[in-house]
């Protein structure tokens, strides 16, 4: 292991690369014109890069030398503030360093539009003040603090401010929807928060300890902790998406613009979803009566073909893909059920599928909504019926969704197929075979939504009008994308290996493979 | 925590839960910030003691600190008004461009506004709508209006 990557001080750059890069565009914003925009995206790709490079040095020092604690300013844990990866967090900063640096070079094209120029749909107007990259880097910051931070109060401030900053980038369109969109996002948000606050705050008076770790040995099967787990399961459902309190999601991910839906859709829900799965099992983990991860996963269950077949029923491409995340988001959530069950063995299977899928959802569903973002962008509008033909005229985004769908249908050699390969051996093999007949009937679901869009684009009919051409960094960087989350698949032994340090379960016999 | 912190914690809750299921969104933001001003008296009260200011290095026991004051409720709680803070204030922007845009504060009137929004998305002002002439021939137009922009 090379002597670079000994040094601790590596996991403060995940969080304060994009935090500096934030506050340098907020300042930016005050020059105008084409040197603001030239001199932002300048700041935004150079943070990209540096999470990136950051995210790779914490995978070499936490799959060379286990989980890693730092100490702000050398305050040990029960006064100060620590900062922890293990495996889980490091695949999540690799989440975001993936799909966020993907965004961050969608966005150079998607907001390159001259003022002045034509757009048909206000939603998709130019960024004419500049705010999307400080509030992307704010987000970006908030995200990769949450996942190295060690105790549950950060937890909590790190939720506050992704939901602030992807509040603001719902309704940087301007429009009316988008505005009613990002209240009532900011509302469900805040919620959300403050149950997970009422829930941290009764693990404090219960156990006087915030660090999770140390909430983990202290956590015993008692009243409060039960109170304390369901406050922050609703809560996590709530910023999630878990069914039935999704009806906030269609509506944030449409009206934003297609750089934001990306990476909103691609990373804000699983950050929370990141949260609870950090606290269910790190510190409710030997806490939690068994049973109550079978809520999680019936209402997941239920996620998946509710939102399979709302999804079927859209005649927008966006609100398709917001359904079709629904839906997906449901898989993440029987895991709790999965990991409960019979056979141990199988916990590491169905936690790790549950994790993957992650991983392979937010690449495919940013390449889609990428995709939908360019369509939107050459076309004026997104609606499936008007867009019969549309494959002639944008071949790659035709293509880029197709191939997304192949990770989202899970078929082989895609990162949807490991995730959800995995699920389904860990629910047949803990035996709650049902979970698995649900796992399939979603992959069905999902082929015939995304039909409802790739067979009327596929046909030769004379079609939509291109009025303005997309530049070729957008289609190009969803294209990317779709290609990275199907070859996914192929690249899971080193991503798993990553995921047993410091995993909550004993990996067994996957971890190697 | 005593029963004088719980009752008041559970009136303020109470009162933000009732608030926030109202139609007039003014009502609902003064619910959300009651509820998070409940969550805020929530923590105080969960840590709860009085004694000696924690200022370090602590006469009693060391970090231990028997007889001291917990500080981290106050500073959980001092963190947490500021967070609550600063998204009211955010959510109160939130609603002003949207009574800006809808014209009213009644959530149902927006819901219902909203729908139409979605229903006339690009029919209202969608120059482009001529040059799909696949369209016409399927009857999927029969809104009459919309013929006689396809007409011009």
């Amino acid at each position: 292991m090379a002597s670079v990557f000994e040094n601790t001080n590596w996991m403060l750059a995940p969080i304060l690369v994009p935090l500096a890069a934030a506050t340098v565009a907020f300042l930016l914003m005050g020059i105008r014109g084409e040197a603001r925009r030239n001199a932002q995206n300048a700041v935004g790709l150079a943070a990209a890069l540096g999470v990136a490079l950051s995210a790779l040095a914490l995978w070499a020092m936490v799959s060379g030398g286990g989980p890693v604690r730092y100490e702000l300013g050398g305050w040990e844990a029960p006064l100060g503030i620590n900062l922890y990866a293990d495996g889980l967090s490091v695949f999540m900063l690799i989440t975001t360093a993936i799909v966020g640096g993907a965004g961050s070079v969608y966005a150079l094209g998607y907001f390159s539009g001259r003022e002045g120029e034509d757009a048909r749909r206000k939603e998709d107007l130019q960024d004419e003040t500049g705010s999307f990259w400080p509030l992307w880097m704010f987000l970006w910051a908030s995200m990769n603090g949450m996942f190295l931070a060690a105790d549950a109060f950060n937890l909590y401030i790190t939720l506050e401010i992704l939901g602030l900053s992807a509040a603001a980038l719902i309704t940087l369109g301007g429009t009316r929807m988008a505005f009613s969109a990002g209240m009532r996002y900011l509302m469900v948000s805040l919620l959300g928060s403050l149950a997970y606050l009422l829930g941290v705050a009764l693990l404090y008076g219960s156990f006087g300890a915030l660090d999770l770790a140390t909430l983990g040995e202290a956590a015993s099967p008692i009243p409060p902790v039960w109170a304390a787990l369901a406050l922050i399961s609703l809560g996590m459902a709530l910023k999630t998406g878990l069914f039935p309190l999704h009806f906030w999601m269609p509506a944030a991910y449409t009206s934003a613009p297609s750089a934001a839906s990306a990476i909103l859709a691609g990373l804000v829900g699983k950050a929370s979803f990141y949260l609870l799965l950090r606290v269910w099992f790190d510190v409710f983990g030997g806490s939690a009566p068994p049973a109550a991860g079978q809520i999680p996963g019936v209402l997941g269950a239920v996620a998946i073909v509710w939102g399979a077949v709302m999804a079927m029923r859209q005649t927008r491409i966006k609100t398709l893909l917001a359904y079709s995340s629904v839906s997906q988001m449901g898989y993440l959530f029987l895991l709790f059920a999965l990991v409960s069950g019979a056979a141990p063995e199988r916990s590491f299977e169905a936690w790790g599928g549950g994790v993957y899928l992650v991983l392979a959802h937010a690449c495919a569903k940013a390449a889609m909504f990428m995709a939908a973002g360019v369509v939107i962008y050459s076309v004026g509008h997104d609606e499936i019926p008007r867009l019969r033909g549309i494959f002639q005229k944008l071949p790659i985004s035709v293509a880029t969704f197709a191939v997304g769908g192949i990770t989202m249908m899970g078929l082989p050699t895609s990162g949807g197929f490991t995730a959800k390969y995995l699920l389904f051996t860990a629910s047949v093999g803990t035996g709650q075979w049902w979970y698995s007949l649900v796992v399939l009937a979603g992959s069905i679901l999902a082929a015939l939504y995304l039909l409802r869009f790739l067979n009327p684009a596929l046909i030769q009919v004379p079609t939509a009008k291109v009025y303005r051409d997309a530049p070729q960094i957008m289609s190009g960087t969803a294209f990317v994308l779709a290609v990275f989350s199907v070859f996914l698949g192929l690249m899971s032994a080193p991503l798993f290996e990553l995921l047993s340090v410091g995993a909550p379960f004993p990996s067994g016999t996957m971890g190697g493979s | 925590m005593n029963l004088l912190s719980a009752l008041v914690v559970a009136v303020i809750f109470g009162s933000g839960t009732f608030l926030l299921l109202q139609r007039d969104l003014t009502r609902v933001v003064v619910g959300i910030i009651l509820i998070s001003n409940a969550a805020v008296l929530f923590i105080i009260s969960s840590g709860l003691l009085r004694g000696a200011a924690p200022i370090y290095p602590l006469e009693g026991g060391g970090l231990s600190g028997e007889g001291v004051a917990d500080p981290l409720v106050q500073a959980m709680a001092l963190t947490a008004l500021i967070i609550g803070f600063a998204l009211a204030a955010l959510i109160l922007v939130f609603i002003y461009r949207v009574y800006a845009s809808q014209g009213t504060m009644d959530l149902e009137e927006i819901a219902d506004s909203e729908m139409r929004d979605a229903q006339s998305l690009d029919r209202a002002d969608d120059p482009e709508r001529e040059e799909v002439p696949e369209e016409k021939q399927d009857g999927e137009t029969d809104d009459p209006e919309e013929e006689t922009r396809a007409r011009r």
